[in-house]
């Protein structure tokens, strides 16, 4: 339980709260692909620093490149598909997309 | 080299889905022009038949006692929901070859990346390994956005995916975070791991808060996988917005993977050995966590039956009907015990029938008018009798009246809430259902209480493939209503087996 | 051990130091005459052509995603490599098999045009009587759109001049 007096474990909380908060405010698409980022590097922090020391250490890490592949393949396909919306509508704001409601 | 040999002999089905998913590419690439639909389409269901076949063979032989690979887990459950994964994928590859919907100009790449994501759903539904789960979750999760936007230059189909992407990755993240503090707290990523961990930590009684916050994190994942409330707003819209063939794939396969992940998850990390008998502290917690499942459950098909009444639009009105089940299912998840769990397993495998018979005939009809309006379904009972024939016992079943295979799962559900004291839920659940009759309805109306003259549309036969495609999951609808014994008996089995 | 770092700091600053004040000591004495051609950026002899923060195109972007593929195929390959002698025939074909997956991804694009800097659009042409030559930049709706970027707060703030500039030129 020692982990979470860490300082780096509140790094990375704040860093995942960041995440959240950019997500909730900004409506810009492009800003909120590189809140999820900040969420995803919070994970990967709190991975490594969990592990830090311990014999774990190479584990972590591992699991931590795993992360970026999968972050890097969603910001790839949320980069498209914000481009695809954006050529449609010339916008690239969240409040644009309304043709779907009810 | 035996051991390796025998390793991998357990995870054929994957690599045979993994294998044919390429060739899919490769096939586009060799074929004559204008002939890629037919000849794609075949091998992908060649592909799901040589899977499904290794499947089978893995069903009642005696599952490996350890993880293959050290995280792939195969025993009967898994197996169970790879099926369910392999017959929906079938099913959806069929529907895009009748569909006119969906014409893309790589044949190849739709199907690759369909396969693709029915992989994710394998190892979703087969691991304890948090790691694997997250990354099945994601190859699932990253190739239903590229599908849910397929529909190149439509803007609802594009904008559904963005939504779908946004949500997609905040909710991923946020489970991953979740994760990633079980991780800190016990120093695994296996669930089988983390369960016995987690045990001693509520013995030390240091409190609960760490453990609600990272659970509460990683249920936020699987909630929006499952379209929960209060992560189920992109449903409807994507949805709507996704050719109807990826529509049925996200409400039928994804969705039943995404309960996969989360009875492992919770019967592995948080469901106590009664015969055991764990530290008090646990106790408390489990029945505290299936408290908040079931408030979950009864917020979720209340939002999804309130909402459905409103709509026009038949796709729509689906999508949150389909919220709404995803509510009645989590009433057996809320149990926490293997009655419940084992009705949650029989109730998915009905909803697999009903939703893709219902998304079936919306494709149909989308199809044959170019039309999604409910209203505008008028007289269609008269015009094509026989889709509006299977459509009417889809309805019927999603209500969940008899004699179809939607009472008796909606019976097994209420049954395992009631005997956990659940009450409230139960009633609950019981109002919802009575409120469903009346949206479900209103389709039977359209299609059967008007005269012929108001139809809107002329007479369209469905053609014999499409015709057939009905009729088997009607009969299937109606079938597990009557005999449901050997279904029954095939989901407490591979409950039973859970570890 | 902190004696050591003390070096280092002394090495830094004496540097740091000695480029400082020769750039001081250059702007004091130098004579200072400047004219619009000594103040314009030197681009190989040739006259300016407009701001580098111009649109650029978006087919760039495919070219950055395949770089992204194959950068974080790398992060895959090296701890692969580290290992593999140990693990064996096992590890060799496991890397075999992802990178083939990998390239067959690249050779589908490749040969379905995707790659190509002017796309031709008869590969979905039934019979392939139809040959367009359209270039990629009509269907895909133009250069990366500034605005997108401007909005997110990295992009340049174009002003009046500038696009004057910019259409004058090409």
């Amino acid at each position: 339980m020692s982990f979470f007096g860490a300082p780096v474990f509140f790094l990375a909380a704040a860093l995942f709260a960041l995440g959240i908060y950019g997500f909730m405010t900004r409506r810009n698409l492009i800003v909120v692909l590189m809140s999820i980022e900040l969420m995803l590097n919070a994970a990967n922090l709190t991975f490594l620093a969990a592990a830090r020391g311990t014999a774990q250490a190479n584990e972590a890490s591992s699991y931590a490149v795993f992360v970026i592949l999968v972050a890097a393949a969603e910001v790839a396909v949320g980069l498209a598909l914000v481009l695809a919306v954006f050529r449609l509508k010339r916008d690239s704001d969240i409040d644009a997309a309304r043709d779907l409601r009810g | 080299m035996n051991l390796l040999r025998e390793e991998l002999s357990w995870i054929t089905p994957e690599l045979c889905l993994t294998l044919f998913a390429c060739v899919a590419l490769l096939v586009d690439l060799f074929v004559q022009k204008g002939r890629e639909s037919v000849m794609v389409g075949f091998f992908s269901l060649m592909g799901l038949l040589a899977t499904a076949f290794f499947l089978y063979r893995q069903y009642g032989v005696t599952p490996p006692a350890q993880p293959v690979f050290g995280c792939m887990v195969v025993d009967p459950f898994s197996t169970l929901f790879k099926l369910f994964a392999v017959g929906a994928l079938a099913f959806v590859v069929l529907f895009t070859m009748l569909s006119r919907q969906t014409r893309p100009d790589g044949y190849g790449e739709f199907y690759f990346i369909l396969l693709c994501a029915g992989l994710g759903a394998f190892f979703l539904a087969s691991t304890y390994n948090l790691l694997l789960m997250y990354l099945g979750l994601e190859l699932l999760s990253i190739a239903s956005y590229i599908l849910a936007g397929y529909a190149k230059g439509n803007r609802r189909s594009g904008e559904a995916a963005m939504k779908y992407v946004i949500f997609g990755a905040v909710a991923s993240g946020v489970m991953l975070y979740g994760f990633t503090l079980l991780y800190g707290m016990t120093g695994s990523i296996d669930l089988t791991v983390i369960g016995p961990k987690l045990r001693d930590q509520f013995a030390l009684d240091h409190g609960t808060i760490p453990i609600s916050v990272a659970t509460g994190l990683c249920l936020a994942g699987f909630a929006y996988k499952i379209s929960a409330a209060p992560f189920h707003f992109w449903t409807p819209d994507v949805y709507e917005g996704a050719p109807t063939p990826v529509t049925t794939f996200l409400a039928v396969a994804s969705k039943g993977a995404g309960f996969a992940a989360l009875l492992r998850f919770l019967q592995a990390g948080f469901i106590p050995d009664r015969t055991l008998g764990g530290p008090e502290a646990m106790m408390g917690y489990s029945d505290k966590l299936g408290t908040l499942v079931a408030v979950l459950a009864a917020l979720t098909m209340t939002l999804g039956n309130l909402a459905a009444l409103g709509q026009t639009n038949l796709k729509r009105m689906l999508a949150y009907s389909s919220i709404a089940h995803a509510g009645y299912v989590l009433m057996g998840v809320a149990t926490m015990n293997r009655e419940g769990f084992s009705s949650v397993l029989f109730y998915l495998v009905v909803y697999y029938f009903m939703n893709l018979g219902a998304f079936g005939v919306v494709m149909y009809y989308a199809n044959t008018t170019g039309d999604e309006q409910i209203d505008d379904l008028k007289g269609l009972g008269w015009r094509s009798p026989l889709v509006a024939i299977t459509m009417v016992a889809f309805l019927v079943a999603l209500v969940g009246l008899p004699p179809t295979a939607g009472f008796i799962g909606k019976w097994f559900l209420f049954t395992a809430a009631v005997k956990k004291g659940f009450l409230w839920l139960a009633v609950v659940a019981g109002i919802n259902s009575a409120i469903s009759l009346f949206y479900y309805f209103r389709v039977a109306r359209a299609m059967w209480l008007r005269p012929e003259e108001e139809a809107k549309y002329a007479t369209v036969h469905a053609s014999p493939a499409f015709a057939a495609l009905l009729l088997v999951l009607a009969v299937g609808t109606v079938w597990f209503g009557v005999g449901f014994d050997s279904l029954l008996r095939y989901c407490d089995y591979s409950q039973n087996l859970l570890r | 051990m902190y004696f050591d770092y003390f070096n280092v700091f002394v090495f830094l600053t004496t540097g740091l130091l000695f480029v400082f004040a020769n750039m001081i000591v250059g702007g004091l004495v130098r004579p200072q005459k400047p004219t619009p051609e000594k103040l314009s950026p030197y681009e190989c002899g040739e006259d300016v052509i407009g701001d580098s923060w111009i649109r650029f195109d978006i087919r760039f972007y495919t070219t950055a995603l395949i770089y992204l593929i194959f950068a974080v195929e790398i992060a895959f390959l090296f701890p692969w490599a580290l290992v593999v002698r140990e693990i064996g025939m096992l590890a060799l074909v496991e890397g075999f098999t992802f990178v083939a997956i990998l390239l067959l991804g690249l050779v589908y694009v490749w040969v379905k045009g995707d790659l190509d800097w002017v796309k031709t659009y008869n590969a979905s042409v039934k019979g392939g009587t139809e040959v367009e030559d359209r270039p990629a930049a009509d269907i895909h709706g133009g250069p990366l759109p500034v605005e997108l970027l401007q909005a997110a707060g990295v992009g340049p703030t174009i002003t009046e001049q500038q696009t004057k500039g910019e259409k004058g030129h090409s």
